[in-house]
């Protein structure tokens, strides 16, 4: 997997890293646990429904249709706020692209 | 206080053996009242890990006895590696070579190894824990360092170290350059309870403890943990007198609120019983195999029940009506109200203020 902080763009398909642990707590919250540095992230409802759906075949672009179904009034602001959380998750080394080979 | 009882335990403590090569006198693992000591074999340990890796817990905390006794501990560690946690491990040291150290570096998922250490040479340390305890505990916190394992020490207070501890803390945060390590005492618990008043702290040695310890604590400021024990009730004995004294009850005290691991916490027994905690060994929720933790973590009545035990008001207690503290006090540590009391859900007296400062007047002293 390769990590791309600065050029993420739609047409990218994402996977998180499979080496994170995601638990969920409760309707609100979630934290994202690395095991091998035990570093955690809390992750709202909407960063999860986003994580869940980062499985590598799905672009950003889909990801993002997906959610506009699921949320009424998901404008432009929303998708800048969905790329910069990505943005930040990709920072973090908890999402990726696959390498072609 | 609300607490929110997570979906599934955060950290699960595992007692993976009752063995145990040291005799401590406080030992307040063995000699609980109905608690089966026998140990499963590995197969059943494997299965429960990967249920714990399926539930996301993330993390796991090693004990027992002495975990690291059992000829597949690393077989066990590998699987906790394997299912995506970390761990902890609870070591009285003698068991810590340098090629076991190293192999826990490997690991890559070791939070922290805490070894038992009473005093700064082995005549302190000894008097409790045994001949030939001393120097192995020593040696394993040195095997640990030069592997970069993070290593902390667990000092319990007893009347035989009190006068040690300035010596220990030097020892610890000078000579090994420690990070900081942790103070308790002896609890009503286990082993501990059969010898009563020739092991626990009398008021006058409580009340040094204390002294001694915060003394230290200004010393190497945030160096010296407690959670319990005489520094963790100086502190909070302090806070509690403040609080009278102004007149502001502390937020979300005045309740049984002692006790906040059952809202993200589960412990197994090394014979594979699910308890709350392992400060309360008898309170058997289910065992391995029979039941999954998930339904046990939901579904337990026994565990229901500690959690609503935060509702319950101190003042609904006849000892502690009238106690100027009330409204700041917490009831303390359920394991110590049932073993002393025979009743989880009642304030544990031995970490009660107003009984301590009546018991100081006795002696003529008074907290400070």
């Amino acid at each position: 997997m390769h990590n791309n902080l600065l050029k993420i763009d739609l047409d990218m398909r994402l996977a998180v890293n499979p080496n994170l642990v995601l638990r969920i707590e409760d309707d609100d919250c979630a934290l994202l646990f690395d095991p091998d540095n035990g570093r955690v992230e809390i992750l709202n409802c909407t960063a999860v429904e986003i994580w869940q759906q980062l499985d590598g075949k799905r672009s950003l672009h889909e990801v993002i249709g997906r959610l506009e179904e699921i949320y009424d009034g998901f404008d432009e602001d929303a998708t800048r706020q969905v790329l910069a959380l990505v943005n930040s998750l990709a920072g973090l080394g908890a999402v990726g692209v696959w390498e072609q080979t | 206080m609300s607490h929110k009882v997570m979906r599934t335990p955060r950290m699960v403590d595992l007692e993976l053996t009752s063995r145990c090569n040291l005799s401590c006198r406080y030992c307040y693992y063995l000699d609980h009242q109905g608690v089966s000591y026998q140990d499963l074999p590995t197969e059943r340990w494997l299965a429960l890990i990967r249920e714990l890796g399926e539930s996301k817990v993330m993390s796991v905390c090693l004990s027992g006895g002495e975990a690291l006794l059992r000829e597949d501990i690393f077989t066990l560690i590998d699987a906790i590696v394997t299912s995506q946690m970390r761990f902890d491990l609870l070591s009285n040291g003698s068991p810590v070579t340098a090629e076991v150290a190293q192999r826990l570096k490997l690991t890559g998922r070791c939070n922290c190894v805490q070894i038992s250490l009473d005093g700064s040479r082995a005549e302190v340390h000894e008097v409790m824990r045994g001949e030939g305890s001393f120097a192995p505990a020593l040696a394993a916190i040195r095997h640990l360092q030069a592997a970069e394992v993070p290593v902390t020490v667990r000092v319990t207070v007893h009347a035989g170290n009190i006068d040690d501890l300035p010596a220990t803390t030097r020892l610890l945060l000078e000579e090994l350059n420690l990070p900081s390590f942790s103070t308790n005492s002896i609890s009503s618990l286990g082993s501990s309870a059969k010898y009563d008043d020739e092991l626990f702290l009398s008021p006058e040695q409580r009340l040094r403890a204390m002294q001694v310890l915060s003394g230290l604590d200004a010393r190497y400021p945030g160096r010296i943990e407690a959670s319990a024990g005489p520094l963790a009730e100086w502190q909070m004995f302090h806070e509690m007198r403040r609080a009278h004294q102004n007149g502001q009850p502390i937020p979300g005290h005045g309740h049984l609120v002692g006790c906040g691991c059952v809202f993200d916490r589960l412990a197994v027994r090394a014979d594979g019983a699910y308890i709350p905690c392992v400060m309360l060994p008898q309170m058997v929720l289910g065992m391995i195999g029979e039941s999954r933790l998930i339904d046990v973590w939901r579904d337990a009545k026994v565990l229901d029940d500690l959690r609503e035990r935060t509702k319950i008001s101190l003042g609904s207690f006849e000892e502690c009506r009238g106690c100027d503290y009330q409204l700041s006090c917490t009831g303390n540590c359920a394991g110590g109200a049932l073993s002393l009391l025979g009743d989880a859900n009642r304030p544990s007296p031995d970490a009660c203020l107003r009984s301590f400062e009546r018991d100081l007047a006795k002696a003529g002293l008074s907290l400070p």
